[in-house]
């Protein structure tokens, strides 16, 4: 990919903001700007609370 | 390394009749009278589908020990299979035969195998369980240290991960 693909996949990934899920727009925007990965880790339920829950020790 | 020494000589005496053994295969045991901790529920075997290997959150991937309780409540998860073993020492070794009682008492709760609602929820909650501790361990070895790494989506235990029955054994008071 090319400078000028990259910046037009950048460019929509940033546009699904506005009708994606967030975490599915964030890591579409994520892999524009190459970074890939299948490593995640799931919240349940996916919320600040239990973000805080889980990492805030 | 006292149970590896003992699971390996049991393979080695009783290799073709685990290889021959089908999966599912279960038994009934009364509680120890002298463990106070080892209480009515059940221990399941479940072996994670795919190509699961990583053994950074599961140290038996991909098989997973857990003993549950009647009411739903996990007593030892997959992380603790060192505890699980024992209790599984403690009222299985060198017992030869089945607890005719407990498997009649069995039969009639289950209406000779047809009604399995308790058990399939016991299933449920320890299935459910898993994924959840799964994702714990993840969150908690991410802030251990610059060492953990996260296994792939693939390789995790997820509340939609297939898991195959190996064997189970449930604990029931007379």
């Amino acid at each position: 990919m090319n400078d000028s693909e990259t910046k037009k996949a950048i460019d929509a990934s940033l546009k699904n903001f506005a009708d994606k899920p967030l975490a599915d727009a964030a890591t579409a925007l994520l892999e524009s700007l190459g970074y890939r990965s299948q490593k995640r880790v799931t919240l349940k339920p996916n919320t600040p609370e239990t973000f805080v829950a889980t990492f805030a020790k | 390394v006292g149970f590896r020494i003992e699971l390996s000589k049991y393979i080695e005496a009783n290799r073709k009749l685990l290889e021959d053994a089908p999966l599912g295969l279960y038994s009934v045991v009364p509680p120890h009278p002298e463990h106070q901790v080892i209480t009515p529920g059940v221990i399941f075997c479940f072996k994670q589908k795919g190509d699961a290997t990583s053994t950074t959150v599961n140290p038996l991937q991909p098989y997973y020990l857990v003993y549950v309780l009647l009411d739903g409540t996990v007593r030892f998860t997959f992380v603790q299979p060192k505890q699980i073993l024992e209790i599984y020492r403690l009222l299985c070794s060198g017992k030869t035969a089945a607890h005719e009682q407990l498997c009649q008492l069995s039969d009639s709760e289950t209406k000779n195998g047809t009604d399995m609602s308790l058990y399939n929820k016991l299933l449920a909650a320890t299935v459910d369980s898993i994924a959840r501790t799964f994702q714990k361990r993840i969150a908690a070895g991410l802030q251990s240290g610059r060492d953990f790494v996260i296994p792939n989506q693939s390789e995790q235990a997820r509340e939609t991960t297939d898991f195959e029955l190996i064997t189970w054994l449930v604990i029931k008071a007379k």
